[in-house]
């Protein structure tokens, strides 16, 4: 399962997934709760569209027990880990 | 070896060894800054329990990540568009 977590507020999460029809939950962290638990904030100072902080992109893959098996964090903080990074980690936990 | 330490007595020698020590400061800074990961650390780490969070979904209702206990879950914090 991929949980997609942004601070875009519901109606542009709504947006997002329904433009590519994103098969897994997208969700919507205007309030910054789970940025804040597991601190993801971006040192950019850019702003978001309502003044608050944007997420450093951050990849956490969790196995079945609720363990962290994997974090990825691209020093640019728009940027993701590909999917075969992606893919590759996952199949260790099998 | 002594004339160098009374080149050091004059204002030219006191300057140069300003100007020295400043350069040796700023190399140093420069290179622990360009060490320095660009990110926060992480309240989390691998090896930890993650902790648990509810929030809206775009599909409707509140997901918390506790209801996929038993399934691998990748969490992916992003920004900007797909």
């Amino acid at each position: 399962m991929i949980l997609a977590v942004s601070t875009d507020p519901l109606e542009k999460a709504r947006w997002s997934q329904s433009k590519i029809q994103i098969p897994f939950p997208v969700l919507s962290d205007d309030k910054r709760t789970a940025m804040n638990l597991y601190n993801t904030v971006s040192l950019s100072t850019y702003p978001a569209p309502d003044g608050g902080k944007y997420n450093h992109a951050t990849l956490i893959l969790i196995d079945a027990t609720g363990t962290i098996r994997w974090i990825y964090r691209n020093p640019d903080y728009t940027v993701r880990a590909t999917v075969t990074d992606d893919l590759a980690e996952i199949r260790k936990l099998h | 070896m002594k004339m160098s330490w009374r080149f050091l007595e004059t204002s030219i020698g006191k300057a140069a060894l300003g100007a020295g020590i400043a350069a040796v400061g700023l190399l140093t800074f420069a290179a622990v800054a360009s060490t320095a990961p660009p990110y926060l650390p992480l309240n989390v780490h691998v090896g930890e329990k993650a902790p648990d969070f509810a929030l809206a979904s775009a599909t409707g209702g509140t997901v918390r990540l506790s209801q996929f206990a038993g399934h691998n879950v990748l969490l992916d914090f992003y920004e900007g568009y797909w």
